[in-house]
């Protein structure tokens, strides 16, 4: 004893300290094991007391993993209390846990113990793994139920649980009946082992147990037959599995039965959207691979399917294949076919939501499918990409014609659904192109009311700009802007002192307060209206009719009392519009007004009132002193246009002994009225008034609708020769302008005047500029002049055309060869001969038909 | 030369007037195709309609025949002769048997010349006139003037017998 206690007293104190220390937790820990031990033990012991207070104090204090370090007491404590000890605290379920992660026998035999219910299908999976274990579970199997081994027993524990059937199988080889019995149960997870385990076996009884189970009413049964299943019959088989393709309700057995096609029949299947049901159809298309042309091509064709599920489906699909991004990407303006295709099936993507290919937009300066997109992102679509596209288009934009369709879609685009950060973009537009008028009125006019914050600065500091154009779409988006502001500003141009404000900006504020249709302001906006010239006065009135009628007409009749000529002027102006019969008498009082401006305003307002009587009774007007009183009185007297004035100004234009300017006056009233009766009464001056053919032939010039050309031309067919010069010297002098209307006309090839027409036609130089339009690079316009000349139709016509023989476009090609057939000349033929060689087929065809005809010409 | 012209224009009107005048007869269609292969001097006529009643149909079927010959029944819609009628608007006339294009326009194989013609209006068309002779360059500038006009004349009047047939049988019945 005193030699340990020596060499204790030998070691150095540091090694002392350390082993001291470490006998000291020794028995530190010791204790507090012993303690902990105790613990439990006493809270497992109230379990008869009161077993819900023990489960609830035994999980509070413990946790999973203290409970299975306690694992051994418990066991001791369960075999005491019983099992339901076991159950309430869940132990079962973590020694299950254990089981399947150690897969030793101590926990083995634990679960059988304790939880034989619950643990038996795990003990039997983990027999699966470690095979030796299966001697200790069968041994237990067969003490507890006191025969052999009962599959029964493990799979009615089974609850669907994945497993190696296989192994299974090579385990109960010798049960192969009893599972086949089970096929049979009523319980799908009976049903469910034993199908699983019989997939691995070959005998035919088990076979036809295996076809059964294709049609068993649980999916996972019916996914792992399909799945695993390996019969003789080929063609039978892939038959159960298309069929399930199309018809199973369950996604998962569909999925699997493609699968296996796909991996073993994928020689055998042929897809024809035709052989399908809307629900087959949205079966197959859920299922599709993204690899596969022949399935694309399958869903390509219910891409545009009046089936909104079946277009969503395939959308989807197309989607993943990255198929929508092609047709997105692949789009050119030189090919409007494909363009309006791919468009057209990107719509109905759209339409259901499917508009990923968007994206794409970041990565591409392709205009056709910046217009694509801008056109669905009007609708549909992520609102960020808005901002990408408004980014891009903005900065591309160069004005031209051929952007202005995507211009204006995106445009729209932001007003109708664009972020913040895409109504900045449109306010440094805005600011950007403040000098082109054409792009301004598109801003303009598409101002949304919701950018107010945003666009009210730069909207008025346009508006305060005397140059700036356009003026009305600028009143129309000021309109849309925060009312309190505007009105505000307007009252303050209007009433501001002489010289602060342009008197063109005064104009325009007072336009703008009026339209802003607020009946408070009335008032104020009578009181200035003198502020507007007549002529803009008159198209204003249009205003008023929004305002209340009673309201506006007795304002209009107190002010009409007051000595201000201006405001007479102006009141006189705008009484037609708001329509008050009770004010007609004071325009009639009015034309014998000392001011002219109050008597050309009248005179104006008699025939907006179409108050025909007084304005006959007031014909001497034209023989005013006042040289613009003559005029306008005249411009209205055509204007209103009764049979009656339009002679009564022909005698006036006849008369010897009428002066000059009031001549003068009378054709401009004719070539103001829009009655066709002026047509012919300028004709018939023609032939009467050497003096003033000039000014005939310009006022016959302002005629340019359709109608009145075509009455022109019927004056042409039956005039004599100086009115016949006259109509030709007309369609010179409007040029450009009347030849459209004029093709219109020749396009009712029925029409007896079309000869006249083309003759016309001759005469403005159109033929020949049609034809140096054939030698434009654009097909588009070569095809245009080559139908212009078709139609034309003329001699003169069809020659031009021939030039355009060897033209790249067949449409050109082909309306040469209509035209050779019309000309039957030698060297036509002898084109059409080299035409019957043409590479294309249409050609080939209508040289064919072309000689034909001119065969049997003589 | 005048006296052709002046027959050819009695004879237009004499039809023209008769077939105004059974304009809502069952007769219509015969006296339309019979007058037509009387004058032309066929050996064979056929109409072919499309049915009112069924848009976008693929085919045009034989109404009505007059000739020693069977003709085929229906003609596809998709055919190289009806799809050029329908393009151009023009009438086609095949002078000789034997070339590659509009071939369909000679019914059967003993013909050598004929004549196809739109029936219809601007906008609508209702179906093809097929004339066909034995004989090569059978057909002359007036006869195809003449067979043109006549239907341009009788395309307003099939609009109407066919939309009183729509009305009547909801459908027409080819046999």
């Amino acid at each position: 004893m005193n030699e340990i206690f020596e060499f204790i007293r030998s070691l150095p104190p540091l090694l002392l300290f350390l082993g001291g220390g470490s006998v000291f937790f020794i028995i530190i820990f010791c204790l507090w094991r012993v303690i902990a031990f105790k613990r439990i033990k006493k809270i497992l012991k109230s379990f008869n007391k009161d077993p819900d207070l023990t489960k609830t104090v035994l999980l509070n204090k413990y946790g999973a993993g203290a409970l299975l370090r306690r694992s051994s007491i418990i066991e001791q404590q369960a075999r005491i209390l019983g099992l339901k000890l076991i159950r309430l605290i869940g132990m079962d379920t973590l020694w299950i846990g254990q089981l399947l992660k150690k897969k030793t026998r101590k926990h083995l035999l634990r679960v059988l113990e304790f939880a034989p219910d619950k643990g038996l299908f795990s003990c039997f999976f983990v027999c699966l793994k470690k095979r030796y274990l299966f001697i200790y579970f069968k041994k237990w199997l067969e003490k507890s139920t006191g025969g052999g081994l009962k599959l029964g027993n493990i799979a009615h524990s089974c609850r669907g649980e994945r497993f190696d059937g296989k192994a299974g199988l090579a385990l109960c080889n010798d049960k192969v009946d009893e599972l086949r019995e089970l096929t049979g149960d009523v319980e799908w997870n009976v049903r469910y082992f034993a199908i699983n385990m019989l997939l691995h076996e070959k005998s035919i009884r088990v076979l036809r147990a295996l076809w059964d189970s294709l049609t068993d009413p649980q999916p996972l049964i019916r996914e792992i037959v399909i799945t695993h299943f390996k019969p003789q019959e080929k063609e039978k088989f892939y038959n159960v599995l298309f069929q399930t393709v199309c018809d199973d309700p369950v996604y998962q057995v569909r999925a699997r039965a493609w699968d296996r096609i796909q991996k073993e029949y994928r020689d055998l299947y042929h897809l024809e959207p035709r052989n399908f049901s809307a629900e087959q159809a949205f079966h197959i298309l859920e299922l599709l691979r993204p690899d596969n042309k022949q399935e694309q091509n399958f869903a390509l064709t219910f891409l545009d399917h009046s089936n909104l599920e079946l277009r969503f489906a395939a959308a989807q699909y197309l989607e993943k294949c990255g198929i929508l991004n092609k047709l997105f990407l692949e789009v050119d303006f030189s090919d409007m076919q494909i363009f309006e295709r791919n468009f057209s099936l990107l719509k109905k993507a759209s339409e259901v939501n499917v508009t990923s290919f968007l994206a794409c937009i970041a990565n591409t300066q392709n205009r056709a499918s910046l217009t694509i997109a801008s056109s669905i992102l009007v609708e549909t679509g992520d609102v960020d990409f808005i901002s990408i596209l408004t980014r891009k288009v903005f900065a591309i934009y160069d004005g031209g014609k051929e952007m202005e369709q995507l211009y204006r879609a995106t445009v729209r685009c932001v007003a109708e659904r664009g972020t913040e950060e895409a109504l900045f973009f449109y306010k440094y537009e805005l600011e950007k192109r403040r000098m082109q008028k054409q792009v301004m009125s598109i801003l303009l006019q598409m101002v949304p009311a919701r950018a107010g914050f945003i666009l009210y600065d730069i909207l008025f500091a346009y508006f305060l700009q005397p140059f700036f154009e356009p003026k009305e779409q600028l009143r129309m988006a000021l309109k849309k802007m925060p009312v309190p502001k505007v009105l505000s500003r307007c009252l303050e141009i209007i009433r501001a002192k002489q010289g602060r404000y342009q008197h063109i900006i005064r104009i325009e504020a007072l336009k703008l307060l009026g339209e802003l249709n607020l009946h408070y302001c009335l008032e104020i906006v009578l009181e200035h209206l003198p502020q507007l010239p007549l002529a803009e006065a008159r198209t204003y009135s249009a205003v008023f009719s929004q305002y209340p009628r009673e309201l506006v007409a007795a304002k209009i009749k107190k002010l009409f009392n007051t000595n201000d000529n201006r405001l007479r002027a102006a009141l006189v102006t705008i009484l037609p519009q708001i329509g008050h019969k009770e004010l007609q008498q004071l325009v009639r009082d009015s034309l014998t007004d000392m001011d002219p401006d109050v008597r050309i305003a009248s005179v104006w307002a008699l025939v907006e009132f179409d108050d025909l009587k007084a304005l006959n009774a007031a014909f001497e007007i034209l023989r005013d002193p006042v040289k613009r009183v003559r005029e306008q009185a005249a411009e209205a007297f055509g204007k209103a246009g009764s049979n009656a004035n339009l002679d009564r100004l022909k005698n006036i234009v006849l008369d010897a002994d009428e002066a000059a300017d009031v001549k003068l006056a009378a054709i401009k009233g004719l070539a103001c009225s829009g009655a066709l009766k002026a047509i012919d009464v300028l004709l018939s001056l023609l032939d009467k008034c050497d003096d003033y053919t000039k000014q005939i032939i310009q006022a016959l010039s302002a005629k340019k609708q359709t109608e009145e050309l075509m009455h022109l031309i019927e004056g042409f067919r039956n005039g004599s020769p100086k009115q016949r010069q006259g109509v030709i010297a007309v369609i010179e002098q409007s040029g450009q302008a009347v030849e459209e209307p004029m093709l219109e006309l020749l396009k009712q090839s029925t029409h007896s005047l079309k000869p006249y027409i083309a003759e016309l036609l001759e005469n403005t130089g159109l033929i020949e500029s049609t034809i140096r339009k054939l030698k434009d690079r654009n097909p588009n316009i070569r095809q245009h002049a080559a139908d212009i000349l078709s139609l034309i139709g003329t001699h003169k016509a069809y020659r031009g055309l021939v030039f355009a023989a060897r033209d790249p476009h067949e449409e050109v090609r082909v309306a040469v060869v209509k035209a050779l057939e019309r000309l039957n000349s030698e060297e036509g033929k002898l084109i059409l001969k080299e035409l019957r060689q043409d590479p294309d087929k249409k050609v080939r065809r209508y040289t064919v038909w072309a000689l034909e005809k001119l065969k049997i010409k003589v | 030369m005048y006296n052709k012209i002046v027959t050819a224009r009695d004879e237009l009107v004499r039809i023209g007037s008769l077939l105004l005048q059974n304009m809502y007869h069952e007769n219509f269609i015969t006296l339309f195709v019979d007058n037509s292969f009387d004058i032309s001097l066929s050996d064979l006529a056929c109409l072919y309609l499309y049915n009112p009643v069924i848009p976008n149909q693929n085919e045009l079927v034989l109404h009505y025949s007059r000739g020693n010959c069977m003709a085929v029944k229906s003609i596809p819609s998709d055919s190289e002769l009806v799809v050029f009628l329908n393009e151009s608007k023009e009438a086609v006339i095949l002078s000789r048997a034997g070339t590659a294009c509009f071939s369909e326009l000679l019914l059967c194989q003993e013909m050598q010349s004929g004549i196809a013609l739109n029936i219809g209006l601007e906008s609508q068309q209702f179906g093809v006139f097929i004339l066909n002779s034995l004989h090569a360059n059978h057909y002359t500038q007036e006869q195809f003037e003449f067979l043109n006009k006549l239907c341009t004349l009788a395309g307003g009047m099939f609009n109407y017998w066919l939309q009183r047939k729509k009305i009547k049988n909801k459908g027409i019945r080819y046999e």
